[in-house]
């Protein structure tokens, strides 16, 4: 990709530089024009680098990602590249004998490219620090023969390795414990673990890094002696965790991985002693995945900043087509004196090679500095889980992305240069010398009949290409051409106003219509280019009613600018250069429009959320305060008498539902294997929850009757809507009243069918009886608590006591409003922080309006001499030129809002009314954005109008 | 005793620059009321700028001017811009009207500027009738021919009734023919409403129609003969 840029660029410079050698003059006029207004050519760059700059920021977003994610998973799997284990329903390591472990070990010896083998102990416990009463219900602790491990890295504290030792009874534990349970060497720390239930002292030998072997997994961890550990776990004379090396160290280790893995698979098939074993982990696997999935953060970079690229490239068009325009009587007289049209394209191409060129370099060290700022604000995002990410310290781009940045800024804007050069050097001589504006297009120009049939053709091949193809963009965009096809064509009978002012109709008809109007469109995919497409045919649409309807604005605002002393004067000259000069101010106006109108929709899902935050958490509490889990292998028999028996009041608890929850194998129909949760619930969970359902079988007429269907029969289940977006992912998209079937610990499989779809994503899984889970998979322990708690108790405090109560069960209490509430705000946070992103596109609008304005003054500068000389004062110029940017800025925001609001109705009426939340239309959110775009605008504006109003008109005069 | 409507004294006028230009020479020059005066000379020897500065469109640079008896030089570039919208007319030779307005928009300008909205669009229409010009009221500029424009700039000029009309090269752009209409109505304007008339022209032809005519020389008032003495 990146040679294919390089090459095409390579290609286009080498064009350009032998043809300039042809042509000499030309290419000196050309790079004498850059020279020409030193300021313009500093705003003509700013406004062309945007679009490389967005780019560029997209691919250093992606870069410092990547560079996390390699951090992360290499700093997690160190020297380790393959590991095999297994896991019972339950969650609980499998464990095998040492002495097949030996023999395993052996077999993976002989592996290509294995370098080591290590049979440990892994398992969570809960750790008590009886000094500062701090306690960590979840860690995760390994169990290790530190001689045999050696291969897989040092030991350190403070950074320094050292030889390692562990008696019985002894730990290391790494920092982050250490500090979160504010521990130091030498320290007694009370652990609970399934081999030691009641708890155990152990003594902290060393504090050490998560560094080298102790950093497999991440930090937070206890590591045990493989003795202690056994002990701890109930194994003795077992290990539960194999750990494989290869022999190219960390980062090499990636390229055998996935060889070392499928080697080891054919191993486990071979002997029955190693198929309880799986090969679960492979590190370059690992990265692959997260990488993948981490891209599609990258990717909403580039659907979110193509709003700004598209801004740029219309302010690129721009800035091309006034240079044509300010240089239209020189150009006339140049072809009058014997200039071919080519030649005028190539003056500009030249000329614009060089804008390419240094708006591309610049943009993209200025995206540099654009995604450093993203990652900046991030910060206080991930802070909201936890604060233990800090991506800006993986700031990372690569040289690599800078040159495609470049190259793809570069061409972007020279194919859009190109574009606009074409545009400009079609002038009559007679008419550019004189300067008297084009006539419009004829109403028979064949060569817009053409396209306009063209565009038909194209838009009705969509239509019916999108028909069959299961995708809502190509139909609706199909249909859009179609509707600006025909409106084109009719030119020919009908007015302009009338046709154009038709296509917009249409196109805003045909966008806002709801769903169920064209229910055939119903099922179709549609993702976030829907999104941009919207924002680019509804703006199309308002910006060509306003265009052509301009006569209908003056006349409303010449009304409304009254009587005062002049007033009408300066509104009347101010309105009418704007809707005049149709193309230029409609290209603005629509910079303006798209940007507010994307970022006016994230602020209408936002404020819908917002609204309706308490609702949903209401909904998918499903009347509880509070969820619970164990560890897999500490479940809570009877929670009821714990409370009773601990510090606990069970008066402060409404009601306590206890369910099971465990891993289960289920197979796809293509025979592929997944792990999916069930959770087995009982008839008080059945009784008293509140969960709704988005759908269920027509063989029940009620809630109750599913659930008791539910618990009745084991062969029913209910699970998680899969067409809910904030939902899990659901293996094959499980359909309603579809079986699925599952595989118990003896390999019997067992099929089950889905009667319902439950409305909440709080807990996720196949939801059963515990009869059923009991007899299908042995699933019997009570690891999973739906608590809700009297008016007058604080969750938060209560979870945080059930917490220190509970810990040697490992007891991790969830306040459901409490979390809900932070992830909602990370999202609200991510959606500000793209909101933000897009918002660079009214530096474009902004910039775009700054060149124009500033033009504006150097083309109507005889215009500006005659009025001061019939009577405008000073400040009425400025009031002019003030108004005049006001009018374009102000038009495209209330249309992008306008629009924006629409479409975020829209969006609530198809995918939220349906689930009964509020419509909600954020007014501050909006009118404080209207008012810094307009406030920025004016930062631009105000200088051109102070200029336009220092215009002598006896000078302006007298050099016409 | 003839009232004096434009007056000035020692009138320098020097533009700064890379080379600075000695443009007006110390002038002095009295226009009574009602009279209409031709300025000529050769190339840059200061018609435009004599004009400009009478006006007050530019500043002076030294000397004196009265208009209707007000000091220029005492008058606030506010002051200055109010009495030409109040008080003059111009015509220009490139017309310089404002493209984006139509006719009868362009004409009510300066009736808008001095505050008199009210029948400001009959009084424009009616300025356009003056000059022949009732069939194009709703005309952009580029829709009309160049002494169409002109006429609407004389329509401009006296849409407000002023005192004094500036006409710096009203023909220069025109055919013989069409320069002779525009004389016509701007002479007949001079006579009908009393307007002072300060035509600058190269046109022998066209200064013939004035009253007077004032040649002028290197920033200089080298002659000064009235029709008939």
């Amino acid at each position: 990709m990146m040679g294919t840029m390089l090459l095409i660029i390579g290609i286009v410079v080498a064009v350009v530089a032998i043809d300039a050698m042809r042509h000499r003059v030309l290419f000196k006029m050309g790079f004498r024009n850059i020279f020409r207004r030193k300021t313009d050519t500093i705003i003509v760059i700013l406004g062309l680098l945007v679009a490389t700059a967005i780019i560029s920021s997209s691919f250093c977003v992606g870069d410092t990602m990547d560079n996390w994610i390699e951090s992360e998973i290499l700093g997690d799997w160190q020297e380790t590249d393959v590991t095999v284990y297994n896991t019972t329903v339950q969650g609980n390591y499998v464990p095998v004998n040492h002495s097949t472990y030996l023999q395993l070990k052996s077999d993976i010896m002989e592996v290509d490219n294995v370098g080591d083998v290590v049979g440990e102990v892994h398992g969570r416990v809960s750790v008590f620090n009886p000094d500062s009463l701090l306690s960590s219900s979840d860690t995760r602790t390994m169990g290790m023969d530190l001689h045999e491990s050696d291969k897989f890295g040092d030991f350190t504290t403070n950074g320094e390795p050292f030889e390692p030792y562990l008696d019985d009874g002894e730990i290391f534990i790494d920092t982050k414990l250490a500090d979160d349970l504010e521990v130091e060497e030498g320290h007694e720390l009370y652990i609970f673990s399934l081999g030691y239930p009641q708890g155990r002292f152990y003594t902290v030998r060393y504090i050490i890094d998560s560094h080298g072997r102790a950093a497999f997994n991440g930090p937070e961890k206890v590591i045990m002696n493989l003795n202690d550990s056994r002990m701890a776990f109930g194994i003795p004379g077992q290990v539960n965790y194999i750990r494989v090396t290869s022999v190219s160290g960390v980062e090499g280790g990636l390229r055998y991985s996935d060889q070392i893995f499928e080697d080891i698979e054919g191993i486990l098939e071979e002997e029955p002693e190693y198929r309880v074993l799986e090969a679960r982990g492979n590190k370059n696997e690992v990265m692959t995945g997260f990488k993948d999935m981490m891209s599609m953060f990258t990717d909403l970079f580039f659907v979110f900043g193509s709003f700004v690229i598209i801004a740029a490239i219309i302010l690129t068009i721009n800035i091309f087509v006034m240079l044509g325009e300010e240089r239209k009587s020189e150009m006339g007289m140049s072809r009058a004196i014997g200039m071919k049209r080519k030649h005028l394209r190539r003056l500009f191409s030249y000329e614009g090679i060089f804008y390419a060129g240094g708006a591309s370099l610049i943009g993209t060290f200025v995206g540099v500095g654009i995604a450093y700022i993203i990652f900046y604000l991030l910060e206080d995002i991930f802070a909201v889980f936890g604060g233990e990410i800090s991506l800006l310290s993986f700031f990372n781009f690569t040289s690599q992305s800078l040159i495609m940045a470049f190259s793809a800024g570069f061409l972007l804007t020279m194919v859009t240069i190109l574009f606009s050069v074409n545009r400009i050097s079609k002038l009559n001589i007679v008419r550019a010398i004189r300067e008297i504006p084009e006539p419009p297009v004829s109403r028979k120009s064949k060569k817009l009949v053409y396209l306009s049939v063209a565009g038909l053709f194209l838009g009705l091949v969509m239509t019916l290409a999108g028909m069959g193809s299961n995708q809502l963009w190509l139909p609706v965009t199909g249909v859009s051409l179609v509707i600006i096809g025909i409106g084109t064509i009719s030119r020919r009978w009908v007015s302009d106003r009338i046709a154009y002012t038709g296509v917009g109709i249409f196109l805003l008809v045909w966008w806002f219509l709801p769903p169920e109007v064209i229910p055939v469109f119903e099922d179709y995919s549609a993702g976030l280019e829907m999104f941009i497409l919207s924002g680019l045919f509804l703006v199309t649409a308002g910006i060509l009613i306003i265009m052509l309807n301009g006569t209908v604005i003056t006349g409303v605002l010449e009304k409304a600018s009254g009587s005062g002393k002049g007033s009408k004067a300066v509104v009347l000259s101010a309105i009418s250069h704007p809707l005049k000069e149709k193309f230029r101010t409609g290209m603005t106006m629509f910079i303006f429009a798209l940007i507010i109108f994307a970022i006016i929709v994230m602020s209408m899902i936002v404020g819908i959320f917002d609204t309706n935050i308490d609702r949903m958490i209401e909904e998918q509490s499903g009347g509880y305060q509070i969820l619970a889990l164990t560890a897999w292998d500490r479940p809570i028999d009877d929670i009821q008498q714990d409370i009773m028996q601990s510090d606990l009041n069970i008066n402060d608890f409404r009601k306590i539902d206890s369910a099971s929850i465990g891993m289960v194998t289920t197979i796809s129909e293509d025979g592929t294997r997944g792990m999916d949760s069930i959770i087995a619930v009982d008839r008080n969970f059945v009784n008293n929850n509140t969960f709704g359902f988005t759908e269920y079988l027509d063989d029940y007429d009620s809630v109750e009757e599913v659930w008791e269907a539910v618990m009745s029969d084991p062969t029913l289940m209910v699970t998680n809507d899969p067409g809910d977006d904030f939902g899990p992912p659901m293996p094959d998209a499980v359909q309603l009243n579809s079986t699925v079937t599952f595989v118990d610990g003896d390999g019997i499989t067992i099929e089950k069918r889905v009667i319902g779809f439950m409305d909440q994503f709080i807990v996720n899984g196949y939801f059963i009886s515990k009869e059923a889970a009991e007899t299908d998979f042995n699933i019997t322990a009570n690891n999973l608590f739906f608590m809700s708690v009297g008016d007058q108790v604080d969750p938060d405090q209560l979870g945080r006591d059930m917490e220190r109560e509970f810990i040697m069960y490992g007891f991790q209490p969830i306040v459901i409003d409490t979390v809900f509430r932070e992830v909602m705000s990370a999202q609200f946070m991510f959606f500000n922080l793209f909101s933000g992103y897009m918002g660079l596109g009214l530096v474009v609008g902004i910039a775009g309006l700054g060149i124009i304005s500033l033009r504006a003054v150097h083309e109507r500068r005889l215009e500006i001499g005659m009025m001061r000389a019939i009577g405008f004062k000073r400040r009425m110029i400025r009031y002019v030129f003030l108004i005049e940017n006001s009018f374009v800025t102000i038009t495209g925001i209330v249309l992008g809002s306008l629009l924006g609001i629409g479409v975020g109705w829209l969006l609530w009426y198809d995918g939220f009314e349906p689930m009964g939340w509020n419509f909600y239309i954020p007014w501050t959110s909006i009118i404080t954005i209207g008012i810094i775009a307009y406030l920025a605008m004016l930062l631009t504006a105000i200088p051109s109008a102070r200029k336009a109003s220092r215009v002598s008109p006896a000078e302006a005069l007298r050099f016409d | 005793m003839t009232e004096i409507m434009i007056r000035s004294e020692r009138l320098h006028k020097y533009y700064e620059g890379e080379v600075r230009v000695h443009a007006l020479r110390g002038v002095d020059i009295s226009i009574a009321k009602g009279e209409m005066v031709a300025m000529m000379g050769p190339s840059g020897c200061g018609k435009t700028t004599l004009l400009n500065c009478l006006s007050g469109l530019d500043d002076i640079s030294n000397g004196k001017v009265w208009i209707g008896g007000k000091d220029l030089n005492s008058l606030s570039d506010n002051k200055k811009t109010e009495l030409r919208a109040l008080n003059m007319g111009f015509v220009f030779q490139f017309y310089n009207l404002l493209p984006v307005l139509t006719a009868v928009e362009n004409v009510e300008m300066p009736l808008l500027l001095a505050g008199k909205s009210k029948y400001a669009k009959e009084k424009a229409k009616k300025a356009l009738d003056m000059v022949g010009l009732s069939h194009r009221y709703d005309h952009r500029p580029s829709a009309l021919s160049g002494g169409e424009r002109q006429r609407v700039t004389i329509a401009r000029a006296i849409v407000n009734e002023p005192d004094i009309i500036w006409a710096d090269e009203p023909t220069g752009d025109l055919d013989t023919e069409t320069s002779d209409m525009i004389m016509d109505i701007l002479c007949k304007l001079n006579k009908k409403n009393g307007h002072t008339m300060v035509l600058v022209t190269h046109e022998d032809r066209v200064a013939e129609r004035a009253e007077r005519i004032i040649r002028m020389e290197s920033g200089l008032i080298k002659r000064n003969c009235t029709k008939g003495v």
